[in-house]
């Protein structure tokens, strides 16, 4: 952990590491990519937080894979990969000689090792309850002012509840009404989100209902037979993990539409994005679901 | 102890039968009333058209498009793989053999996981693509085709084809591992088909397995009887005028042909292909046609009845599939099974297997220990970093050591221990396939190291160590037990092994299906990474290597004596009991320490010895001191492999030396002269 004390030295030594690498040098422009000296985050949520608040974002974990299954806040062309996220690589961490890491919670295995290369900010997106809003925000928040920010995180989240509002306020046709959010469909199994999850949280602020109230795990998903989802009949199905090549198999699937829940006009499909993503992730849910769910039906 | 059986098989699978088919009436009931069945039966999947407005009949599609599919493929899942399981045992006379040890549900496994990254479209159903069946089904038999070819050289004989399937198992298993580590988005998906999930959406699963297990029965009809010849040995029935070679490859074909077509439906279902033949012949079925049918019954009712029972749970918390519940379920159940099980004539021993094939000791120790200091520099100075490759000397030399120096010195300690435990397993057993994994040891330290992780809100490094020495000794406690009354055949250890492995796979599978976040943890620890290693733990790793190399000195004679035999060696005065225990505790010791650092790298102590002795590393001590160095440099040779291959991703050594240790162990019994 880092003192409070420290903390504010640390923003303004990070400040000053800012302004040399912000827009006026971006860091794609240096011909190996070898960057020294910048911020890197170590896992996917940390990398959303950092480009949400408008930092550069120098290398990143499994960065084919953030294309694919995270999409936004995109990724900078340059950017450079850092091997797997439970595996990140010490030696090339070394090598470009950080000012500080972010680091989530889930890697505290890896805290004290990565000390040894750089300061660490923590980047804490869940609460003992789980992932509501509320602690996103607050973990987004508290990075920003590390990393002495505080006006970005600010507009963030206010992007967030005015996409928030703006949903709300198109979909109050809808109010109340049950949604199961399945993040993916297998064979014959639903990957579910729970009431502890983000998305869920998402859902309620506009005005939805969670049609799953089973158990769910620390980060709010859980597995369940596809019959499970025939509890709530009447409910609709909001697909947010799946590629799109996948989806036409999905519309036609015999026994699938057959279903309530997955009948045609009550499936609905969205690009990948990361359940667990936080601020970032949370506004991109909105703004996709606002666009697919329709008002009237 | 007189022998235990119950002579006859109608009332088990009678009652069996009953059970299960009260369950599924009582569920059906909830889902239909009974007096709608008929009118169900007469119409089908025709549900009559909800009223406008109306809410649609629910129970009707879930009856028939959901739940009567899934009881239709419990039955014949379960009946095919003990039908699989009895002719793989006959045709092997090996009460080992079963679908999974000859490779087919790994390679089918490997052959999904590679399409779903390199050719994800082929995936898709029938129209689209090929459907996960045909391609599941290609991996299995592809690598039921490696096994035969390599033990064609052997004439397919038991130990010969048990042990290619070893190979082909693990290797693939650890490619399988590789793409899951790789592509974390694809694990769930994996691993749902992989642990025999027995749900389906629709009848096409049942149909397609119908047909294939209708084909293989029919097929089977006529084979009976010379296959039941097959029990009198390879002379016996060679005198009787039979094709062994030939009817052997067919009878194989056959079974693997059904057990193909279980694993691409359903994925690996653990137990009923192993447990159901024993039960047979515990049942007192001694002809292979009763046998056939019996089993294939009780097999069928087994995986319904436990169907049924993971019913019972209520949904939310329903997240085993029932594929790995039978794991949980059967494992204990062979365990107590097995002191009755009537003994079976163990694999002979073939001619060469344990005699090297030329007496050289220094022109192979020589290299390999000259080998080890170069290896060693090489981890340290050769490397990449974001500018390419570099070879550090001096300060950067300096700065990197930290980093370089743990992992490569718990490789290559790891890799001394565990070859060393190896060749005593296989010197202690007299049989070349017995490493400490096959033994149960390595799992029940692994299972120890989980209880652990999940009990205990903090787990620190001491302390995973003593839960994976406590698993690593009530494994060898219930050993010891068992092998008292058995006279420690070799047989019965390696049967508890594959009841152990069988449990741990099923726990793990249990932390993979819950989704929590510290699977991935645990994967990355099974797959053997050296990357959480810090600088006292290699140190600790190294002396305790260094401890077990000195053992050798006092154990020299044992290790000579011990392959030739109880007779001999009794005759030469050895204190048979007490040597065993002493081996049996220092393996476990052994196996325990590298495995808790740096996850179970089986290979390792599976083919170590077995390249010492092709080296022409014939007496004890040459072999374990060559398998030894030849373990150590190959898994610090794999870790830094590891971490160049894909810069900067970093394969775990343990994948590695199973990716590449499995072509290399191909390659070596494919040169073997026949």
């Amino acid at each position: 952990m880092i003192h409070p004390g420290r903390r504010g030295l640390l923003a303004n030594v990070l400040t000053g590491v800012l302004a040399g690498l912000g827009p006026g040098c971006p860091a794609e422009a240096r011909p190996t990519g070898l960057v020294t000296g910048g911020i890197i985050p170590l896992g996917w949520p940390a990398a959303q937080a950092l480009l949400a608040l408008g930092l550069p974002c120098p290398a990143v974990t499994e960065a084919a894979l953030y294309r694919r299954a995270v999409i936004e806040p995109a990724l900078p062309a340059g950017v450079l990969e850092l091997g797997r996220r439970a595996e990140p690589n010490m030696e090339l961490l070394r090598a470009l000689a950080p000012a500080a890491l972010v680091v989530e919670p889930s890697a505290a295995g890896l805290r004290e090792r990565l000390r040894r290369i750089a300061p660490v900010l923590p980047y804490a997106l869940a609460g003992p309850q789980g992932m509501g809003l509320a602690e996103a925000e607050a973990g987004l928040s508290a990075l920003a002012e590390a990393l002495g920010q505080p006006q970005a995180a600010l507009d963030c989240r206010a992007a967030l509840h005015e996409a928030l509002a703006a949903a709300r306020a198109r979909l109050r046709p809808l109010a109340g009404q049950p949604v199961f959010l399945v993040h993916e469909i297998l064979p014959q199994h639903v990957l579910l989100l729970g009431r502890n999850s983000l998305f869920h949280a998402v859902l309620a602020e506009m005005g939805l209902e969670n049609a799953w109230s089973g158990p769910s795990s620390v980060f709010g998903h859980a597995i369940a037979p596809l019959e499970a989802l025939l509890a709530v009949p009447q409910a609709r199905v909001v697909v947010t993990g799946m590629p799109e090549r996948l989806w036409p198999s999905l519309r036609e699937d015999p026994v699938l539409s057959r279903l309530p829940p997955f009948a045609p006009g009550r499936l609905v499909l969205l690009p990948p994005t990361l359940f667990y993503g936080g601020v970032p992730a949370a506004l991109r849910l909105t703004r996709l679901l606002t666009g697919s769910l329709s008002p009237h039906a | 102890m007189p022998e235990f059986r119950l002579r006859r098989p109608f009332p088990v699978v009678a009652l069996l039968l009953a059970c299960a088919l009260f369950l599924t009436l009582r569920q059906m009931a909830a889902l239909v009333p009974p007096g709608l069945w008929w009118d169900l039966l007469l119409r089908g999947a025709d549900l009559p058209d909800p009223a406008p407005g109306g809410a649609p009949a629910l129970g009707p599609l879930l009856l028939h498009s959901l739940f009567l599919p899934r009881v239709a493929m419990s039955l014949l899942c379960g009946a095919a793989l003990a039908f699989a399981g009895v002719l793989l045992q006959q045709v092997l006379r090996n009460p080992m053999a079963e679908p999974a040890t000859l490779g087919v549900a790994p390679g089918a496994a490997l052959a999904l996981a590679l399409a779903a990254v390199l050719a994800p479209d082929l995936l898709l159903p029938a129209p689209l693509g090929l459907g996960r069946v045909p391609v599941a089904f290609l991996g299995g038999m592809a690598a039921l085709g490696l096994v035969l070819l390599l033990s064609a050289a052997r004439g397919f004989a038991p130990l010969a084809v048990i042990l290619a399937g070893m190979v082909v198992s693990l290797a693939c298993g650890a490619m399988a591992a590789l793409v899951t580590l790789f592509r974390h988005d694809l694990l769930l998906g994996l691993f749902f088909w992989g642990a025999g999930a027995l749900e389906q959406r629709g009848w096409d699963g049942v149909r397609s397995l119908g047909l294939w297990s209708g084909a293989v029965g029919l097929a089977v009809l006529p084979l009976r009887r010379p296959l039941a010849l097959l029990a009198l040995g390879d002379e016996g029935a060679q005198g009787l005028g039979l094709g062994v070679g030939r009817l052997r490859l067919l009878g194989l074909g056959l079974a693997v042909l059904l057990s193909a077509a279980v694993v691409s439906q359903v994925g690996v279902v653990s137990f009923i292909g192993l447990a159901t033949p024993a039960l047979a012949r515990l049942l007192g079925l001694r002809r292979l046609g009763e046998r056939l049918f019996w089993g294939a019954l009780l097999g069928g009712g087994l995986l319904w009845l436990t169907d049924q029972l993971v019913l019972l749970i209520p949904q939310g918390y329903r997240t085993l599939p029932t594929g790995a519940m039978a794991g949980f379920l059967g494992a204990p159940l062979l365990l107590v099974l097995l002191p009755r099980l009537p003994a079976t004539p163990p694999p002979a021993l073939s001619r060469g297997d344990l005699q090297p094939v030329r007496h050289r000791l220094l022109p192979a120790l020589g290299p390999l220990l000259l080998g080890t200091p170069l290896l060693l520099w090489l981890a340290m100075a050769a490397g990449q970093d974001a500018a390419g490759w570099h070879w550090a000397s001096g300060d950067m030399l300096h700065d990197l050591l930290p980093w370089r120096l743990p992992r490569a010195l718990a490789a290559l300690s790891a890799g001394i221990l565990m070859a060393l435990a190896g060749t005593l397993t296989q010197r202690l057993t007299g049989n070349p396939m017995a490493a400490p994994e096959v033994l149960g040891i390595s799992s029940g330290a692994a299972l120890g190291v989980i209880v652990m992780l999940f009990t205990l809100p903090l787990p620190s490094r001491g302390g995973q160590m003593l839960a994976g020495a406590a698993g690593a000794a009530i494994v060898l406690a219930v050993m010891l037990g068992l092998g008292r009354r058995s006279g420690f055949s070799p047989e019965r250890l390696i049967l508890v092994g594959i009841a152990l492995t069988a449990l741990l796979g099923t726990a793990t599978g249990l932390v993979m299906a819950s989704g929590d976040p510290r699977a991935v943890e645990l994967l990355n620890w099974m797959s053997g990474s050296t990357y959480a290693m810090e600088l006292p733990d290699a140190f600790f790793l190294l002396l305790a290597a260094v401890l077990g190399l000195g053992l050798l000195v006092p154990l020299a004679r044992w290790l000579d004596i011990l392959p030739l035999g109880e007779v001999t060696a009794l005759g030469l005065g050895l204190p048979l009991p007490m040597v065993r225990l002493c081996l049996l505790l220092l393996v476990a010791a052994m196996t325990s320490v590298a495995m808790l650092v740096v996850g179970p790298l089986s290979f390792t102590g599976l083919l170590a010895p077995q390249i010492a002795h092709r080296l022409g590393l014939g007496r004890g001590w040459h072999q374990a001191l060559g398998a030894a160095m030849i373990g150590g440099n190959i898994t610090l040779l794999a870790d830094w492999f590891g971490r160049m291959l894909d810069f900067p991703f970093q394969i775990p050594a343990g994948l590695l030396v199973s990716v590449l240790g499995g072509p290399l162990m191909i390659w070596l019994m494919l040169r073997r002269p026949g």
